[in-house]
């Protein structure tokens, strides 16, 4: 399998799938994402990217029962799959790897 | 329950989106849109419901047509295999469709081309739409305009420079040309300018070498355009150089590219503007020749400032420092440079300049030709239907839908259109060298453009495409099944009234472009053999320089003693000049000096001129060498002048007092004097013009030379002139016209234009022809079982033919009459331009009625001829 790249909005994203556990939809995503990143984003962009996330394999979907606050419209779930966790690990271990090799003061601020 | 403001949007808006995603997306947005009515309340929550609903328009999120079946994507390339496929089996009539729409269509694209050089004139300058000209008009007491000059006098530049911080750069420069002097050689030079330094400020060259901010500023500076350098030194690379002017030398301090030639001046020169100063008599002489009109003024508007807030305080301008009453009669305007070229026609304009007028003419001409040809188009597809009628009826039986004919003929359209675009692109490349012949302009296209043209091309003929075909493939997919395949395909016997209605305004379009051809033919005719008043032919001009000047008389007696020459004479202006110096004057009316109410135009002659040219003297006499008085008292006037006058005769002008208001130092005064003569009205101007009030006098400079010669031997008579002239003038090479040749250029642009119109209206014409073409083979086979009925009940050839021919010249007849209002109209606005002009007789519309009635009957004739005689039985046998 070709290896598949992740951008830095979906893996944020992903991440909130694995944060939010079982109540991770599109709506308390993106307000998430709004309350801890001071990030807004459009529900459309965030529809979008869980939809790519969903092509590329590493979230699962599945609709939950009806509701009664949104015009009794169901919502849709979503979970984070094996390969979705292997990148995120993957992502993780890079990024320590790198910081591991950043020497002492070179950050200055 | 809370309130559902946006149903409607769930409905039609989220329709667009995939069914699976279609209840998420509604629900996220139904939950945002709580959070929005608290936040914002509801009005701007549900333009914010609207406007998220609407960025979910994604790629993943849209649904995707959905083929039931790929059967329409297989009819298309079928639709283009068929449409090949009937191309290469009418060969005729695709050729003749093809070739129609071709043509009208580079038709349109040569006029396009030509029409963009004209708007592009002057608009290579980078503060093009900035830089104004300053012009001087002249008035008489009466208010009518005596003179429009595009030039002003020296005095002026300074001037305005102070009192109009409007202009921000100011400009000017004094065309004059003469001999140039490399080393040894001579070249006699037209097209040379004399600038002030800020020249190169207010119009952009292009500097090969040199510096374009001090190019000019040394009074012995001087820029050469590339070509000129090439042919005075061989190279480009001339900075430091020296050319010789009049005696001085001037060293080249730059080299520029040679300007455009979509530009209203031409200078292949440019030297110093102190130079100039010597044409006037010297810096201090030049500040108050007031009547010396002759350098072109521009200036770059500042930005913000208005040219009516200019124009406005000329008149103040010209009492403080002209004179006081000098806003009675003259005047100063401002135009906009790049309004010079098609607006502008002055008197010393630097170039001849074009018209607006010309310009909407040609396009009009153009969107007609285009709409003939489109007319023709939709004219020979129906004709043809008749072929395809049965193809119609197979496919509808097979189950092609209205929808999916209307596509195939589009497609057919579309694709033949596009073959004739790019036929036309082809024919273009060929015929525009004959169009850059014929307008002398460069015409010239960068790839840039020609790849902008041909898209634009192709794209126009998409468009035609779709909207030529649109009306056969209606109709064509709109037959009747069963009628078809029975072999019935037209309702009536009459030609339907649409198609009937387009080649009658094809037929007034062409019959229109016939009266108004022939019209233009007829002016032009009218006034080329219209009685000038002078003799035109075996005369010569030139100029008289100042070598020529000081060894006038040797060389006059000397060439005047061969008998070829008849005689020789020296004026101010020739005649097809234009008469453009006039002064203040007074004569005696009823035993008091009066002001005549029209302005007296001048001319400069010698005793020798009114022979030389043959112009009459209706009363008195000539000037004679031999009187001395008859060089500063003595005047002749033309006819007009005495009528404005209003003296009671022309004898009766003779011995009458006149005052010109001319300085002269010998006389401490103006010219006063008697008229000795009055001459018959002389066309001196071109016949655009009236006859102006004119006089003549001896005293002055007189810098132009004619000479009359006998007809015989033109040849040897230029080249005895030419070695009479060297031999006395070594240093001026001689630079001559023939008068007659000059009368022809006065009458070029007018020639052209109607021989360009003249050109294209016979396309129209040609094209109409395909058009009733097409149409006379519908009808014949529309009517082909008629037409066998009556051959079997007993009509003869002649019957037949006359009851097809006749509707065509009823119609042909409609048109006619529709088209003669439009030519007259037209006509006589274009020919209240001339002063001198017919008047619109019965004779070009007769003409246009014959031609277009006879060229539609023989377009149609073969066809209805071959129609009258066929096999009757061959008709009626296919008859279910």
């Amino acid at each position: 399998m070709r290896k598949v790249y992740i951008g830095e909005l979906e893996e944020v994203i992903l991440l909130m799938v694995v944060i939010l556990e079982e109540n991770a939809y599109g709506v308390a995503i993106t307000q998430q994402i709004e309350q801890q990143l001071n990030r807004k984003l459009s529900i459309s962009a965030v529809h979008a990217t869980l939809h790519r996330l969903l092509d590329k394999g590493y979230v699962d979907s599945y609709m939950g029962g009806v509701t009664t606050e949104r015009g009794g419209r169901r919502k849709r779930y979503f979970k984070i799959t094996a390969s979705g966790s292997k990148i995120l690990q993957e992502i993780q271990e890079v990024r320590t790897n790198l910081w591991s090799q950043v020497p002492p003061n070179a950050l200055t601020t | 329950m809370k309130q559902h403001p946006t149903k409607w949007i769930n409905s039609t808006l989220l329709r667009i989106y995939k069914n699976e995603l279609r209840e998420e997306i509604a629900g996220d947005l139904l939950e945002f849109y709580d959070i929005w009515v608290e936040k914002h309340g509801v009005r701007k929550a549900k333009f914010l419901y609207i406007w998220h609903a609407i960025k979910f328009f994604r790629w993943y999120a849209i649904k995707k047509p959905t083929l039931k079946n790929s059967n329409n994507l297989n009819m298309y390339s079928s639709y283009f295999k068929i449409a090949r496929r009937n191309l290469a089996k009418h060969k005729a009539f695709a050729f003749i469709n093809i070739a129609g729409l071709s043509i009208g269509l580079a038709c349109c694209l040569m006029i396009s081309i030509y029409v963009k050089d004209e708007l592009s004139y002057d608009r290579f300058h980078e503060n093009a739409d900035k830089i104004y000209r300053i012009t001087r008009d002249f008035k008489s007491p009466d208010g009518s305009t005596t003179l429009h000059l595009a030039r002003l006098s020296p005095p002026f530049l300074p001037l305005l420079k102070e009192d109009f911080p409007e202009m921000e750069t100011l400009t000017r420069f004094c065309s004059q040309g003469g001999v140039f002097r490399v080393k040894e050689k001579l070249f006699n030079e037209e097209l040379v300018g004399w600038a002030d330094p800020d020249f190169f400020k207010v119009f952009t060259f292009d500097f090969i070498s040199g510096n374009q901010e001090t190019a000019l500023s040394d009074p012995s500076s001087m820029v050469l355009a590339e070509s000129i350098a090439m042919k005075y030194f061989g190279t480009t690379d001339a900075l430091g150089k020296t050319v010789s002017y009049q005696e001085k030398d001037f060293q080249v301090t730059g080299v520029v590219k040679d300007m455009p030639e979509n530009s209203h001046f031409h200078l292949e020169i440019i030297g110093s503007f102190a130079y100039a100063e010597n044409f006037y008599g010297g810096a201090e002489a030049m500040k108050s020749a007031w009547g010396e009109n002759n350098l072109s003024n521009y200036f770059i508007l500042k930005d913000g400032a208005s040219v009516a807030q200019i124009e406005s305080r000329f008149p103040a301008f010209l009492s403080t420092h002209f004179v006081e009453d000098a806003p009675e009669w003259t005047g100063l305007h401002v135009q906009k440079m790049t309004d010079i070229h098609l607006h502008s026609d002055l008197e010393l304009e630097l170039s001849v300049n074009s018209d607006i007028s010309y310009v909407y003419t040609l396009s009009g001409i153009a969107l007609l030709i285009l709409i003939i040809a489109m007319i023709n188009y939709m004219n020979l597809t129906t004709a043809k239907s008749a072929n395809r009628a049965k193809e119609v009826g197979v496919r509808k039986t097979i189950g092609a839908g209205k929808q999916n004919l209307v596509s195939q003929f589009l497609i057919e359209s579309v694709v033949l259109v596009e073959i004739a675009a790019i036929a036309a692109v082809v024919l273009v490349q060929f015929l525009l060298p004959f169009l850059r012949t014929f307008t002398e302009k460069s015409l010239s296209f960068t790839n840039q453009e020609g790849i902008m043209a041909i898209l634009i091309v192709l794209s126009l003929g998409l468009i035609i495409g779709i909207m030529a075909g649109a009306y056969p493939a209606f109709y064509l997919s709109s037959l009747k099944t069963l009628k078809v395949l029975n072999g019935r395909i037209s309702g009536g016997v009459k030609t339907p009234m649409l198609r009937r209605s387009l080649v009658i305004v094809q037929f007034t379009i062409s019959a229109t472009l016939i009266a108004i051809t022939a019209i233009i033919f007829q002016q032009i005719e009218f006034i080329q053999n219209k009685k000038l008043g002078y003799e035109k032919d075996h005369v010569i001009t030139t100029f008289v320089d100042k070598e020529v000047r000081e060894n006038y008389e040797p060389f006059k007696r000397a060439l005047l003693e061969h008998s070829s020459i008849k005689s020789i004479a020296r004026s101010r202006v020739v005649p097809t000049d234009q008469l453009l110096s006039y002064s203040g004057a007074r004569v005696e009316l009823k035993g008091e000096m009066v002001k005549p109410s029209v302005n007296i135009l001048n001319l400069r002659v010698d005793h020798e001129f009114l022979d030389t040219y043959g112009i009459k003297i209706k009363a008195g006499r000539n000037f004679d060498e031999n009187i001395i008085s008859d060089k500063t008292q003595a005047f002749i006037l033309n006819e007009a002048a005495v009528k404005m006058i209003g003296w009671e005769s022309n004898e009766d002008a003779i011995g009458r007092q006149v005052e010109y208001h001319v300085y002269v130092n010998e006389l401490g005064g103006h010219l006063k004097g008697k008229v000795i003569g009055v001459i018959e009205d002389v066309h001196f101007e071109s016949l655009k013009n009236q006859i102006t009030p004119q006089i003549m006098f001896v005293h002055g400079s007189k810098n132009k030379m004619s000479i009359k010669f006998s007809g015989d031997n033109v040849f040897e008579t230029m080249s005895l002139i030419e070695e009479t002239w060297a031999g006395y003038f070594p240093n001026t090479p001689i630079y001559y016209n023939f008068i007659d040749d000059r009368f022809e250029n006065l009458y070029q642009a007018e020639s052209r234009r109607a021989t360009l119109f003249a050109c294209f209206s016979l396309l129209a014409i040609l094209l109409a022809c395909l058009g009733l073409f097409g149409l006379a083979s519908f009808i014949v086979v529309q009517r082909s079982k008629e037409i066998s009925i009556r051959k079997v009940l007993g009509a003869t050839v002649f019957n037949i033919s006359s009851i097809l021919t006749k509707e065509f010249i009823l119609m042909v007849g409609v048109s006619v009459l529709l088209g003669f209002p439009i030519a007259f109209l037209a006509m006589n606005s274009w020919l209240e331009n001339y002063a001198y002009r017919i008047s619109i007789g019965y004779l070009p519309f007769l003409l246009a009625a014959v031609l277009s009635i006879f060229i539609a009957v023989s377009t149609i004739g073969l066809q209805i001829y071959q129609a009258a005689t066929k096999n009757p039985v061959k008709y009626l046998k296919n008859d279910g």
